[in-house]
């Protein structure tokens, strides 16, 4: 009884949006009918316009002796009359009308007669009911007073329809409808009279003329509340309530749903339709949507034990919300029905009839926007319905009735028929308009990587089935129908170019597409510290497959894959152990990636820049490719030799990437240079100039240190030989302070030696004797910075006397400080002093 | 040259090494230890300057290490009178003091304990105080073993570890002290809590050194390097502190499970066991090939140290 009493409540609810149905279609009908008839004659109107435009001109002509003084003849060709609507598809009257009025011909009418007027005829009903006025000159009082073997022509010449016609033009030149070849215009005109018009000013909003406050409270709250209204009714559907059985829950769900649709009617009817009216229905069909799945798909509120009935109450509801949203025609109300109903969804409990109620609603959404030509609801409908579905099973909640290969199996299947939609409806949008290529286009790849993403999730459940088998398959069937689609969207009528841009198009897509899924089963086939080989390899092919054929986005694709494989070292090649031969992995996996870094910044690097090459180069890329080679070539010396080992092999590196850059004038090497010299001494600091080896010289901190510090020198040397650019950014500004940087890197490294090996009152004998050197280096270089090394160096040790020697040291220590500081401080002085004349020279 | 070389060049090198390593069956871990232990180096040389401006002198170092050693539960357990136990405490000892003749800090005098417990392990404190427990003694199998755990710990001092851990701790408070007079330990608290935030980045990288240091001091002292890392691998056996990791189930999921130890990654104070035993490999077998070492596995039964009884079949000849 309570079954079928609800089923009459729903059924009622239904019942209204059939009614809209029935009138839309009728009205759609009657619309089409009426454009029909008016194509129609507004084409013979045409052929009549010519014919008297035709007329004219020979009037004209035949006039003869006054020909040349008439400002029209003077003015334009002979022919400039008849050619006019061609050119513009409207012809300028007001320039006919106005020198007529002087012709002879045209003296015998009253000038404003010939003028443009607002007429009762002017004023015509628009297709959606509202007058329309228009004030545009009417040709038919000209052309029949022009010409009176015309007559015939001039009474069969309707004002209103005239003016319509003129309409129509406006709209279709509004439109950009004329740009297309002649093959594609009759096709979209053949489609276009099937289609109802989009409504443009009730769906485009002037987002300038409103407020944060007004968009917030009035859009965002209206939009947010509805979504909220579906998620309390699910958790309510879903709660299992002591006193309130499933089929009050139910009954109430779609009390609530009728009231909030009933309240949205209300309110569109009364005040002409507003957001919240909007807002309102959109709701309440979500709310009765997943009423109805709950039915049997909660199991708190299942009362429809059937599955096929279940489903065939979904269907209605689903038929009833897209029948009302043909009422409307609105992309916003539609989609929002739709998130709301894919929220509830998402809220329910995972189950077999939820994933198909999903698929229904995918359908439906599908429907509606091919109707429409709504490419924004089908990319959202795309968008959640997989969205959805990858959700749900990744919560992994196998459905106790079916054992994982059944659940797999249905899974694929309903996924199988969500791509199949999608690509068929994706096909028909553009086939039917081509203008919709770009939008729709984008589809495909997302709609392939949605099903793919979807199809390899819910595969690993079958343990025993290689996954990359799946993965092929789908490949596979992608480039498969990315050939076909390539045929058959292309127009018939499209120059042989085109034909095999789109094709070829189509091609990229797929071969980027299945790029992707190989580097994905690479992934699942190889082991962790090789994959990244295998992507470095899929990428380095697309790169130079794409350098091949000018193909943008598989070149970029390339240039991606090779950038993950570069981060993925980081985590799956860096800390792992194992060797072979004596070579360890990582060395055998890391190396031959440097190799291709290098190779793609050779690559690159010849290439001209994004902006000089016409089919876009990707030159910007070869730093980067530098720069991830050496940063590769950096850590994997730190594995390799260990942080002890880092500090010289880093500073021999950074002197040949200046030396590089100096020889090939390459500011990029230069300043990786510099970044491996600074990144040497913080080695050396943090590890005391320490090494682990047991090798007596390697082991030495002086080995390292004065290797380190050798290299930093020799780098400042070579980089006081440059022409600093002048500074533009932050990053040309370092390039003026390289070699100051070194110069004090190297003075640092050398004082820290010294500080490590050397402690107590003979390390302030150390600094004196290093800061009296740099001095005397410093001005034989003439080089500032290595003074004011010295100096400052010199300064340290007075400090250190006073504030640690003199505390810490013992007696003999403290004494053999002071005396040597103070012998350093006096030859210093004796220095400037003698030689005050050569120094001053000197610093000149 | 032509790019088509360099390709063909690459694309070959790539492939050769594809096929050698997946011969070799690779290891199969991911995550961002590797990371961490960049970080780790980054942060290890960015506090160098302050531990450099709060290093403390040998004499406080030592005065602090004798401190924390008091407060110690198990000193104020009653002393063993057991001779067994004595002699061993003895041996310990003795094998410590020959341990230190390649250390860096000479100024620090090291004082050697045995604990009365069967724990597998052994630490250090500042000041040169090293704990050896009972328990390790019984699971060493030769002196050489010995010989480089106790090494290890003496490197955690001589390497400055242990007193890094309460160098700004210590600063604070002296700074502190005028401002905040007896809730001074406030700051000290709140110092120690950030270096041990900062220095949980690069104590695993003190954990390979202390056993390159002490791998070095045991070797000098005579003993076969070898011995580390069989001591290290039965350790690594018996707390089995790592499974071999098994592969993520997609990509995606790989990359979520390296964020999330990399936290763990990061406050793990020691490194997993199986790394430790390979650089041990490798510094023993690539460092030492050429010596002639003592093992002392008798010398451990009988806890007489290889400077008291010599034994001439102890020797391992590499």
């Amino acid at each position: 009884m309570g079954e079928i009493i609800f089923l009459t409540i729903l059924s009622g609810i239904v019942i209204c949006p059939l009614y809209f149905l029935y009138w839309t279609i009728s009205r759609i009908n009657q619309l089409q009918k009426e454009s029909k008839e008016q194509i129609e004659t507004l084409e013979g109107l045409q052929e009549r316009l010519t014919r008297l435009q035709s007329s004219l001109w020979r009037i004209e002509k035949a006039v003869g002796s006054d020909h040349d003084k008439t400002p029209v003849a003077q003015a334009q060709p002979s022919h400039s009359v008849a050619r006019v609507p061609e050119k513009t598809d409207k012809p300028d009257f007001a320039q006919i009308s106005a020198p007529s009025a002087n012709s002879p011909v045209s003296t015998e009418k009253p000038v404003a007669a010939m003028s443009g007027r607002v007429s009762p005829e002017n004023v015509i009903t628009g297709h959606d009911g509202a007058k329309v006025q228009h004030s545009k000159p009417s040709p038919d009082m000209l052309e029949a007073d022009a010409s009176p073997g015309a007559a015939d022509d001039a009474q069969a010449v309707d004002s209103r329809q005239v003016n319509a016609f003129f309409e129509n033009i406006e709209r279709g030149a509004h439109d950009g409808t004329r740009q297309a070849g002649a093959d594609s215009a009759s096709r979209r005109s053949k489609y276009a009279t099937s289609r109802p018009e989009r409504p443009q000013a009730s769906e485009q909003t002037d987002w300038s003329k409103i407020d944060l406050e007004s968009l917030i409270g009035g859009n965002l709250m209206n939009k947010a509340g509805g979504f909220l209204l579906v998620i309390g009714l699910a958790l309510f559907l879903n709660y299992s309530f002591a006193s309130l059985g499933p089929w009050a829950k139910l009954a109430a769900g779609a009390a609530f749903s009728a009231i909030l649709l009933a309240w949205g009617v209300f309110l569109e009817h009364n005040r002409g339709g507003n957001l919240m009216a909007t807002g309102l229905i959109g709701s309440g069909w979500s709310c009765l949507y997943l009423t109805a799945f709950a039915a049997h798909g909660v199991a708190a509120t299942k009362v429809v034990e059937s599955p096929l009935l279940a489903v065939l109450l979904l269907i209605a509801v689903s038929l009833g919300m897209i029948i009302h949203s043909l009422r409307y025609r609105s992309e916003v109300a539609t989609g929002l029905a739709f998130i709301f109903a894919f929220a509830g969804l998402f809220v329910a409990e995972v189950s077999l009839f939820s994933e198909v109620a999903a698929v229904i609603m995918a359908i439906g959404m599908l429907a509606v926007s091919w109707y429409f030509d709504w490419h924004q609801l089908a990319t959202a409908g795309l968008l959640l319905t997989y969205g959805s579905m990858l959700a749900r099973l990744h919560m992994n909640a196998p459905p106790p009735s079916l054992g994982p290969l059944q659940r797999v199996m249905f899974l694929q299947t309903l996924l199988f028929v969500l791509w199949s939609t999608y690509e068929l409806t994706s096909m028909t949008f553009m086939r039917r308009n081509p203008k919709s290529e770009e939008p729709t286009r984008f589809l495909f790849p997302l709609n392939f990587v949605a099903y793919l993403g979807a199809s390899l999730l819910t595969w690993p459940m079958v343990k025993e089935t290689p996954l990359y088998y799946l993965a092929g398959l789908i490949t596979l069937q992608y480039v498969a129908t990315g050939l076909a689609r390539g045929m058959w969207c292309s127009n018939p009528g499209e120059a042989a170019v085109e034909k095999a841009r789109f094709f070829l198009g189509s091609c990229e897509d797929s071969l980027v597409i299945a790029a992707g899924a190989l580097c994905y089963g690479l992934w699942y086939l190889l082991p962790s510290p090789v994959v990244v080989i295998g992507w470095a390899v899929v990428g380095l092919i697309l790169v130079e497959v794409a350098y091949r054929l000018p193909w943008q986005l598989m070149r970029f694709f390339g240039h991606f894959i090779v950038t993950l494989s570069f981060f993925r070292v980081f985590i799956a090649n860096l800390a792992i152990d194992g060797n072979a031969a004596g070579i360890s992995h990582r060395l055998l996996t890391v190396v031959p990636v440097i190799f291709m870094m290098l190779h793609l910044y050779y690559r690159t690097d010849t290439e001209l820049t994004w902006e000089a090459s016409p089919t876009g180069g990707s030159r910007q890329f070869a730093p980067t490719y530098s720069y991830f080679s050496v940063v590769l070539a950096a850590v994997l010396i730190r594995f390799e030799f260990g942080p002890g080992l880092t500090p010289p092999i880093w500073a021999v590196a950074a002197l040949a990437m200046t030396g590089l850059g100096q020889y090939l004038k390459n500011w990029h090497f230069k300043r990786q240079g510099l970044y491996l010299a600074v990144g040497a001494l913080g080695y050396g600091l943090g590890n005391d100039w320490r090494c682990d080896s047991i090798y007596p010289i390697l082991a030495s901190p002086w080995t390292t240190g004065i290797v380190t510090v050798s290299c930093l020198y020799a780098c400042h040397w070579l980089s006081a030989k440059d022409t600093v650019p002048l500074p533009d950014s932050i990053i040309s500004g370092i390039d003026g302070l390289r070699p100051h940087i070194l110069s004090l890197s190297g003075s640092i490294g050398l004082a820290f030696l010294l500080y490590v090996q050397i402690s107590g009152g003979y390390l302030t004998l150390a600094w004196s004797l290093l800061g009296m050197g740099l001095l005397v280096v410093g001005f034989v270089a003439k080089d500032r910075l290595l003074r004011f090394s010295g100096l400052g160096l010199v300064v340290l040790c007075i400090v250190k006397v006073f504030l640690y020697d003199v505390r810490v040291l013992e007696a003999p220590l403290r004494i053999l400080a002071f005396i040597c500081l103070g012998a350093t401080m006096m030859a210093i002085s004796w220095a400037y002093t003698r030689y005050r004349a050569r120094i001053e020279e000197l610093l000149k | 040259m032509k790019p088509v070389y360099s390709l063909l060049a690459v694309i070959l090198m790539l492939v050769v090494a594809g096929i050698i390593v997946m011969r070799g069956e690779p290891d199969e871990k991911v995550g961002l230890s590797g990371v961490m232990e960049l970080v780790g180096d980054a942060q290890r040389t960015a506090v160098k300057p302050a531990m450099m401006a709060t290093r403390v002198t040998p004499a406080e170092e030592m005065e602090l290490g004798r401190r924390l050693a008091g407060q110690m539960y198990f000193r104020r357990k009653p002393d063993n009178d057991d001779p067994a136990f004595k002699k061993a405490e003895q041996y310990v000892r003795l094998l410590g003091r020959s341990l230190l003749g390649s250390i860096a800090r000479k100024e620090i005098s090291y004082e050697f304990h045995l604990i009365d417990e069967g724990m597998v392990n052994a630490f250090a404190l500042p000041g040169g105080q090293i704990f050896v427990f009972r328990g390790l003694l019984e699971f060493v199998e030769s002196e050489a073993e010995l010989a480089a755990i106790i090494g290890h710990e003496i490197a955690h001092v001589d390497a400055r570890h242990c007193i890094e851990l309460f160098q700004a701790e210590i600063a604070a408070e002296k700074i502190a002290g005028p401002i905040l007079g007896g809730s001074r330990s406030l700051a000290g608290i709140g110092m120690r809590l950030a270096s041990r935030i900062i220095q949980g980045g690069y104590q695993q990288f003190q954990e390979f050194e202390a056993d390159a240091r002490g791998l070095r001091f045991a070797a000098d002292a005579g003993y076969a390097p070898g011995e580390a890392e069989l001591a290290m691998a039965r350790l690594g056996m018996m707390f089995q502190d790592e499974k071999r990791p098994s592969k993520a189930s997609d990509p995606v999921a790989e990359l979520q499970g390296a964020i999330k130890t990399a936290a763990g990654s990061y406050f793990r104070s020691h490194p997993p066991t199986a790394e430790r035993v390979e650089r041990l490999h490798k510094l023993a077998s690539s460092q030492f090939s050429k010596k002639k070492f003592y093992v002392g596995k008798e010398n451990l039964k009988l806890r007489e140290t290889r400077a008291q009884n010599e034994i001439a079949t102890e020797f391992l000849s590499k």
